[in-house]
């Protein structure tokens, strides 16, 4: 399988610093914050003498450009940057749309690649999976010549009690936090009305359900104001002989699988029926579009109906 | 800037604004555009008395209470017209092409003048070999896979795949391996082509992998041998019957049980990255077209197979007569390999005479038993009066048979351990040339020999070592 990369593969330890300070210096430039030695430092978690010889290091090669204490990136760097920032949002994409990865190791294994991907390798992955504009994580994938969107989405901890938010980009590091964040059906795309801000907790309405998110993991997520999300179900609540019609699908439905249901016809509006079950109650059979499909349990409940 | 360069430019530029959800946008209107021209340009016909009766089936047939029963005994109907439905065509067959051709040709290839070594060559190596797959391997598959293909143009099989998906998915497979490791029972290549129906990458390696673990067709002929001439001798004459055919069954449920162990391990392990995702439409019951299912059941699988095999099993017809034939140093190539292989096959509880009949008969199983009876032959001298000569394989009656692997040093577990491996070792190199083709991967190919082979070790190994010492 092409693009699959081995733990064992080796790759240069500086020239992955010197891209993950790239990097950073292009988060902090395009949040319009500032970065310096101190924040490359933190960012990539190593000494403020190591993080100097990086910066002077991509000073010399043209890359980046230090004012006092801030650092920006020249146009050589922004570039290079970009294509790290694209070689790795296009593999996360590839390892979510073609195979069984699993969601919290995306980052780490993206991570390892990006820095052995030619820039011709890159748009060949991307002409593959059919040119993605964002990846899985709701980020935009910088285009070959280096564009990108303005950044949307404010953190979730400032929207007040009562409001509604769609989550436009979670951080995927910590990988801890980002499990958190995703096993409770938090993820690019997930809509939510935030309930309760407590003193070291938030609480929110996610589809179906209410959950508790540490500070922590909410100050990993980014948001944009949106409608109030209508009350759902799952479609495994149907009984048999019951209808609903399909109002959303769940966030944490992603790549291949949120592809089956769409092609399945499984969009929202769709008339869909409890017909019968298997003889171990799961799969259940549903009477969709004049077709009888069978849906395992775990895929029914990710399924939302109109309440 | 030219107004080609402006367009692209805003065209570059608005496609953010489409969003990371424009996926589903372009599903969701695909969808209605496509079930508004349905209602426009078809027309239902009939009434709700067929979708009435289709639904009482469906009940029927998925139900816990009435649709177990109607699962096994389909399985046991189609099995049993198998079994016994090709046992008088295959005899037919076998009279033809082994007891009257064979000699016919080898009596008229010598008269005609043709050298001795050549006519063994062609005729007792290669001719017989590729007759002998023939006659053993048509008629089953010609009875068993038009039977599969009834069943599934009635749409039963897809309703077989929903009641069982629930047990395969604990062990990280798709229901619809129940019918892959079911044609696995007719030919394991075919069962392997089969998994063609999992649209799910993983799911359908995990069924490639594990397609082998159904005894075959061609293993039954062993098992059934082995469970007569040596464990029903042991029992009381009138269990004899009843010993017999319920080992044979437990081995085929043993298999089952590997498929479902190793298809629990591959998911979890090397298969874990592969993609996967869950589908399965239960199509509406209808009448079968009897003139298409002949035809998908015969010449796409039954002669594929069948050609496959042969093709394999012609040279290695020819390997088997020489190395039957080559000597070296006073004794023939076959000796000094199985006195080479005698020290492992001990310890597996079978002789190096079975081990070194797996390695030559790896183009079909249905030549396993012929070719240990040859070599038997060979290397300890025949106690049959009309054994034929070296290089040439063939049967004999269950008392005969009894006698000749006893006084070669078969003892019972010898039979249970050759049971076993039958069940537990690399498939044919038609299943393996299948597997190639349809992976395209070589690494799957040589994990689909290397798993049942280390397995088949283990299990054989164990039980000889178990049997030893409670025998003191």
């Amino acid at each position: 399988m092409p693009y699959r990369v081995g733990e064992s593969n080796a790759v240069d330890v500086l020239q992955v610093q010197a891209g993950d300070a790239l990097k950073h210096l292009h988060e902090s430039e395009y949040s319009q914050t500032s970065a310096t030695t101190a924040s490359v430092a933190g960012a990539l978690c190593i000494s403020l003498q190591r993080a100097g010889e990086i910066v002077g290091e991509l000073a010399r090669a043209g890359l980046a450009d230090s004012h006092g204490p801030a650092i920006q990136l020249t146009g050589a760097g922004r570039e290079e940057a970009r294509h790290l920032l694209r070689a790795h949002r296009l593999y996360e994409t590839y390892l979510a749309n073609e195979t069984g990865v699993a969601t919290e190791d995306w980052h780490r294994r993206a991570d390892l690649v990006e820095h052995t991907l030619s820039r011709q390798e890159v748009d060949a992955l991307s002409n593959r999976l059919g040119r993605p504009q964002y990846d899985p994580h709701g980020d935009p994938i910088p285009t070959r010549d280096g564009s990108l969107p303005p950044r949307r989405g404010r953190p979730l901890l400032e929207m007040p009690e009562g409001s509604s938010a769609e989550v436009v980009h979670l951080e995927d590091e910590p990988a801890s936090v980002y499990r958190q964040a995703a096993d409770a059906g938090i993820l690019a795309g997930a809509r939510m009305r935030i309930l309760r801000r407590g003193a070291d907790f938030l609480r929110v309405a996610v589809e179906d359900r209410q959950c508790q998110l540490p500070l922590a993991v909410a100050a990993a997520i980014q948001v944009e104001p949106c409608e109030a999300p209508p009350a759902v179900k799952p479609l495994s609540s149907l009984s048999r002989g019951e209808f609903g019609r399909i109002a959303s699908l769940s966030a944490t439905l992603i790549g291949g699988e949120r592809r089956r249901m769409l092609d399945l016809g499984l969009v929202p509006g769709t008339r869909i029926e409890r017909d019968f079950d298997s003889m171990f109650g799961s799969p259940t059979a549903y009477r969709v579009r004049g077709a009888v499909i069978a849906l395992r349990r775990e895929q029914a409940e990710r399924i939302f109906l109109e309440a | 800037m030219s107004p080609t360069e402006e367009i692209l430019r805003d065209a570059e530029s608005a496609r953010w604004e489409l969003g990371p959800r424009f996926q589903d946008e372009v599903a969701a209107r695909v969808s209605e555009e496509a079930s508004h021209l349905a209602s426009r340009h078809m027309h239902r016909k009939g009434d709700g008395s067929r979708l009435r009766w289709q639904r009482g089936l469906d009940r029927i047939l998925t139900s816990r209470i009435t649709g177990i029963p109607a699962m096994a005994s389909i399985f046991a109907i189609v099995l049993w017209l198998t079994i016994e439905g090709s046992n008088v065509p295959s005899a037919m067959l076998a009279e033809l092409l082994v007891d009257t051709l064979h000699p016919w040709l080898k009596a008229h290839a010598l008269a005609l003048g043709m050298w001795p070594w050549l006519a063994g060559l062609l005729i007792d190596g290669m001719y017989l070999s590729g007759a002998w797959v023939v006659s053993v391997m048509l008629p089953p598959m010609a009875i068993f896979f038009p039977l599969f293909t009834l069943l599934e143009d009635f749409g039963y099989l897809p309703r077989v795949a929903f009641n069982l998906d629930r047990l395969f998915q604990k062990a990280g497979a798709h229901g619809k391996q129940a019918l892959t490791m079911t044609m696995g029972l007719g030919c394991n290549a075919a069962g392997v082509v089969a998994t063609r129906i999992i649209d799910s990458p993983r799911e359908r390696l995990i069924a490639i992998l594990t397609n082998n673990f159904s005894l075959c067709n061609g293993r039954w002929p062993t098992q059934i041998l082995m469970a007569t001439v040596f464990l029903g001798a042991v029992a009381p004459p009138a269990l004899a019957g009843v010993v017999a055919a319920g080992s044979v069954f437990c081995v085929a449920v043993l298999g089952f049980l590997f498929a479902f162990g190793s298809s629990w391990l591959l998911s979890r392990t090397v298969l874990k990255g592969e993609s996967s995702t869950f589908s399965l439409e239960l199509p509406p019951y209808r009448p079968p077209n009897l003139l298409r299912t002949m035809h998908t059941s015969l010449v796409d699988r039954t002669m594929i197979v069948l050609w496959r095999a042969v093709v394999f099993a012609v040279p290695a017809g020819a390997v088997i007569w020489l190395v039957a034939n080559v000597s070296v140093g006073g004794h023939s190539l076959a000796w000094w390999a199985i006195g080479a292989l005698d020290p492992l096959a001990w310890v597996m509880g079978l002789t190096g005479v079975i081990l070194f009949a797996y390695v030559i008969a790896i183009p079909a199983n249905e030549i396993v038993v012929p070719t240990i009876l040859m070599l038997t032959v060979l290397v300890s001298g025949s106690p049959v009066a009309d054994a034929p000569g070296a290089g040439v394989m063939f049967e004999a009656d269950n008392s005969t048979l009894h006698a000749m692997l006893v006084s070669a040093g078969w003892t019972t577990l010898t039979a249970v351990c050759l049971m076993l491996f039958s069940l537990l070792h690399n498939p044919c190199s038609t299943t393996l040339y299948t597997i190639q083709k349809e992976t395209g991967n070589w690494r799957w190919t040589t994990l689909s020999a290397t798993l049942p082979l280390a397995l088949g070790f283990l299990v054989c190994s164990s039980v000889a070592f178990v049997w030893r010492y409670l025998a003191g």
